[in-house]
């Protein structure tokens, strides 16, 4: 498992690394272009363009990561390198988990690069007392509430979870799409549309559809019995219920994609 | 012929594309120590039977079990496969593959693998990306054969490989692997491994015709393996 881990991090990472690099780098020079002298050279033409530059590459940086995270799948296993794949003595839940573990670490690596390559480009004191300001304000918080601690857990596990469970929703997608005879990659889009709009007229069904159906009941006696409570439970009792909610569905991918590559490989 | 050791065992195996049949009721009980030559034209199923010794298609029909177990981790860590295609990572070197493999099989033997690179000069710091192809099918073959598995299933193996080499590789393949462990390999290119047989399986439209071993073939119809091809297979 670790050494899968360790291959598909490498596969990720050479293509990952070197771009991360090239928005930090961007925005390091972006936030020096900022003064009114370098502004004003060339009548402001070179900043202009390295701007855009900037700009270009932060869009690069989400659309190679979402490449990645289908590529990473759809060529290792389902194409010819699946023939590699698919007969080390390795078993199928170890190869799902190695890509859902590095894609969520890509995923969360290319978010916290956006963030700090913005938060570069407007670098001034004022920022880095603001988030001085915000640091110390959680501190006090957790110290006055441990409860904080746990809402700030809760949060960071619901992201990883939302994370996890949207990169196994392709996955399954995939899966589905491998299952046809001919056009595996476009059946794999249709699969993704068809499974969207289920989903989506499934909640709406559940949540409007039925006015006294069992999922009003349920909520009506969820929230007599939430009458009352005292605040922190509440605020808990959301995020964990976010968190199961969130998982639900991608185990059930999970499992799906687990017996379609199980049972039902059939590699070109 | 012997009962130990059985290596592959396909009861009923059958394979369907749409209205195609790749492999139609095929019974074969294959042992170790045996080199075996899976022979037939185009099409008639070679490439179908060993993906699914190795799992990769499932049958639409009956089984196929290796060293008794269906094909999964274990049959994986007990088999050597080259496929017919090329199937590794293009931007990793040659010692990255290596790594690879040492990492994922147990049985990897790298000093193996770096006298037979070596031997047909190949460096092992250039990128697969910059090999011609008949050199990435040699370096395919050597990581495969540098394994000391049970079974060996060689897809066309020599297919794409100049003559000088095709003889080394031969070669190699016979010096590597050992007294119990059997290879499977497909080819049309029979005149050139008819030496090293055991036995062979002919294979056409889907459905074995003949599996002997290549002894009885010379006597019982006093020919080569080639020219009895040649005529079973006759346009």
């Amino acid at each position: 498992m670790l050494k899968l881990l360790k291959y598909e991090w490498k596969a990720c990472a050479r293509i990952c690394l070197p771009l991360y690099g090239a928005v930090l780098l961007m925005s390091i020079i972006n936030a020096l272009m900022t003064t009114d002298h370098a502004q004003g050279f060339l009548n402001g033409i070179p900043s202009a363009i390295l701007a855009m530059v900037f700009v270009a590459l932060l869009v690069a940086v989400f659309v190679v990561t979402a490449v990645i995270l289908i590529q990473r799948f759809y060529k290792n296993l389902l194409g010819d390198e699946g023939y590699l794949m698919f007969t080390l003595p390795v078993t199928v839940a170890q190869h799902i988990w190695s890509k859902v573990i590095v894609a969520v670490t890509v995923c969360l690596l290319s978010g916290i690069i956006a963030v700090l390559s913005i938060s570069i480009l407007g670098a001034d004191t004022n920022l880095i007392f603001a988030i001085g300001m915000v640091l110390h304000q959680v501190g006090t918080t957790i110290a006055a509430d441990p409860n904080a601690l746990g809402y700030l857990f809760e949060s960071i596990l619901l992201l990883l979870l939302s994370l996890a469970s949207g990169v196994l929703y392709l996955y399954l997608c995939m899966a589905l799409g491998h299952l046809a005879k001919k056009h595996r990659v476009l059946m794999s889009v249709v699969w993704y549309f068809v499974l969207t709009t289920a989903a989506q007229f499934l909640l709406t069904f559940v949540l409007f559809g039925v006015a006294d159906g069992p999922m009003n009941t349920l909520m009506t006696a969820l929230a007599n019995a939430l009458n009352g409570m005292p605040q922190q439970v509440l605020l808990h009792g959301v995020l964990l219920g976010f968190c199961v909610a969130t998982a639900i569905p991608g185990a059930i991918c999970y499992f799906g994609t687990h017996y379609i590559l199980r049972h039902k490989l059939n590699l070109e | 012929m012997e009962q130990k050791n059985e290596l592959i065992v396909c009861a009923g195996l059958t394979k369907t594309y749409g209205s195609l049949k790749a492999l139609d009721n095929l019974n074969l009980t294959l042992s170790g120590g045996r080199f075996v030559g899976l022979l037939g034209p185009n099409g008639s199923g070679k490439t179908t039977l060993i993906k699914l010794i190795n799992g990769l298609i499932q049958p639409t029909a009956g089984s196929v079990l290796v060293d008794g177990q269906a094909p999964g981790v274990h049959t994986h860590s007990v088999v050597s496969y080259l496929p017919d295609r090329a199937y590794l990572n293009d931007w990793m070197r040659v010692s990255d593959l290596m790594d690879f493999f040492a990492d994922f099989y147990t049985d990897f033997d790298r000093v193996k693998a770096n006298d037979m690179l070596q031997s047909l000069h190949i460096n092992a710091l250039d990128r697969l990306k910059t090999l011609s192809k008949g050199t990435k099918e040699k370096v395919q073959l050597i990581l495969t054969m540098s394994r000391k598995a049970k079974l060996f299933l060689l897809d066309e193996p020599i297919a794409g490989v100049d003559p000088a080499a095709r003889d080394y590789i031969l070669n190699t393949i016979l010096s590597n692997y050992s007294e119990d462990a059997a290879v499977l390999l497909s080819t049309h290119l029979i005149a050139d491994i008819e030496r090293v047989l055991d036995e062979v399986i002919f294979l056409k439209n889907g459905v074995m015709t003949l599996h002997e071993s290549v002894d009885t073939i010379r006597e019982e119809h006093g020919k080569s393996v080639d020219m009895l091809f040649r005529e079973v297979f006759a346009c």
